[in-house]
């Protein structure tokens, strides 16, 4: 069983190092998905911080301006 | 085995090629440390972290999107949109070179040469939108500008076979236009959607200063961004291949320079620079510093064939028409352009682009001649630059991003400050903790 290489003789007969050679679509597919969902996620969740911070600035303002 | 000197020789200069260019991105490193440090300095204290963390996180999306598609830009489209896609899969996130494999050992160190340059490319733009803009849209911002519009102007003027350089003789050695032109431009596009802090401007429209928070700090910024700068210089060369029967550095278009020169050039357009902010603005530190990049960044389009005396003039010139410029824009556009970014990096940069244009008409763009530099080529270059591939697509990104409300940050978050929430969990934290301190001491007392 091997994921990858077998020997490392003859060296000039290697190509690729990393293991699952011939995967590399899939991972392509897997990290554009993630790429994404991460930028859509952090939209998500950098407006769901917003609309609490107003919440809790409601009727605050000017203290908080003000820093006390 | 015999010994075959050619062998040797061949071998050894692709392992010093290799070498030099991984050097290269350490080096380059310092400049996102440079634009971090001097970003959260010219922030005020209430929006720190959100500074930091909009940038630091610019570094992963833009590494991502150069790795999946970017990188595939520059050697699939120096020809289009007149010439048909090349390059097949070259570049591609499954093309054998763009992994570890043993046919191919140099090709990750230009991506991540390539890389570092897209991420100061989105870092440019970072500075200028400062303490208003959502960490969501900026890094979308970000992947446009890291890893879409600067990769497809690097394929069209930043290659031998890019079509502005075969077709107009473009030239433009260390990047004034290709990284500081678009990156302005860009940064402009965004401010004139994204609208001022509030504050900026008094109700007759006259700019109020909104100081940084720490000065000093912002310009040891600026120092490590110069100290960066020389990695960047370096990457931008191929430092040893044969031309015409002697070995030499070459550009990025295979035309002839040394080491030397550019090293002559970058010190010198530095001292312009640095002069003429601290003329310009009386001694400012902050405008002083930036002057030095400003210098070097209107000198870059031709630091490899200047003379030092022309890139140190070039340097003062381009730093008086970024201030100048910086300051009519603003009264008359009201354009809060909270670090100087669009002057610095986009009139400067594209002042060089013009000025090169002048200095070497006639020049070769090519090692093989068949293209000239010209001030046509060059002015239409610096137009490309600024406004088609820097002012439009993100001026277009961010009326969609405004219109869907995700642009800018709430008006009660602006006035609060970005870090609000944060710092009032962080002091009743700090508080908790000495609440517990005073139990525990009140309570060994009294034994």
């Amino acid at each position: 069983m091997s994921t990858g290489i077998e020997s490392w003789t003859p060296v000039k007969e290697v190509a690729a190092l990393s293991p699952f050679s011939g995967g590399e679509v899939l991972l392509t597919i897997i990290a554009v998905v993630l790429w994404i969902g991460w930028q859509i996620w952090q939209i998500k969740s950098e407006n769901r911080t917003y609309d609490e911070q107003v919440a809790k600035l409601q009727g605050n303002l000017p203290k908080a301006v003000s820093g006390d | 085995m015999g010994y075959d000197m050619a062998v040797e020789v061949s071998a050894l200069n692709e392992i010093f090629v290799e070498f030099y260019y991984w050097i290269t991105v350490p080096l380059m490193f310092l400049i996102h440390v440079g634009f971090c440090l001097y970003e959260v300095s010219v922030s005020r204290a209430k929006n720190h972290m959100h500074t930091l963390m909009k940038n630091a996180m610019l570094i992963p999306v833009v590494t991502v999107t150069m790795f999946l598609f970017g990188f595939w830009i520059y050697f699939g489209l120096p020809k289009w949109p007149f010439g048909e896609v090349v390059g097949g899969a070259t570049a591609l996130p499954w093309d054998i070179t763009m992994g570890s494999n043993f046919k191919d050992h140099i090709m990750g160190v230009f991506w991540a040469a390539f890389l570092l340059f897209s991420w100061t490319a989105a870092s440019i733009v970072s500075g200028a939108v400062i303490e208003r803009i959502r960490t969501g849209a900026f890094l979308i911002f970000a992947v446009l500008v890291g890893s879409v519009t600067w990769m497809i102007d690097a394929a069209w003027g930043w290659s031998a076979g890019g079509w502005m350089v075969t077709d107009w003789g473009y030239h433009d050695a260390y990047a004034s236009g290709v990284i500081h032109g678009i990156c302005g431009g860009a940064a402009l596009g965004i401010l004139t959607v994204l609208g001022p802090r509030i504050g900026k401007f008094a109700p007759d429209g006259t700019p109020r200063d909104i100081p940084p928070h720490n000065p000093w700090l912002a310009v040891i910024g600026l120092f490590i961004i110069y100290t960066g700068f020389w990695g960047f210089y370096a990457a931008c060369n191929v430092p040893i291949i044969e031309f015409d029967g002697l070995w030499t550095a070459t550009t990025i278009y295979g035309t002839p320079t040394t080491l030397s020169t550019i090293t002559f050039n970058f010190l010198m357009s530095l001292a312009g620079g640095l002069m003429a902010g601290y003329y310009m603005s009386k001694g400012d530190s902050f405008w002083t510093f930036s002057g030095g990049l400003g210098g070097i960044i209107a000198a870059s389009a031709g630091n490899d064939l200047y003379h030092p005396l022309q890139a140190f003039l070039i340097g003062i010139a381009g730093v008086w028409v970024a201030y100048k410029l910086h300051y009519w824009v603003e009264r008359k556009f009201k354009i809060d352009d909270a670090v100087g970014a669009v002057a610095v990096h986009g009139y400067a940069g594209s002042f060089g682009v013009i000025i090169c244009g002048f200095m070497l008409w006639g020049y070769p763009a090519l090692a093989d001649g068949s293209a000239t530099i010209t001030p046509w080529g060059q002015i239409g270059g610096a137009i490309i630059m600024f406004f088609v591939l820097g002012f439009i697509p993100t001026f277009i990104v961010a009326k969609i991003l405004n219109a869907m409300g995700i642009l800018r940050i709430p008006k009660e978050v602006e006035l609060a400050g970005l870090d609000y929430v944060e710092n009032q969990a962080s002091a009743a934290d700090g508080q908790e903790i000495v609440n517990a301190e005073l139990a525990e001491a009140n309570a060994s007392s009294s034994l």
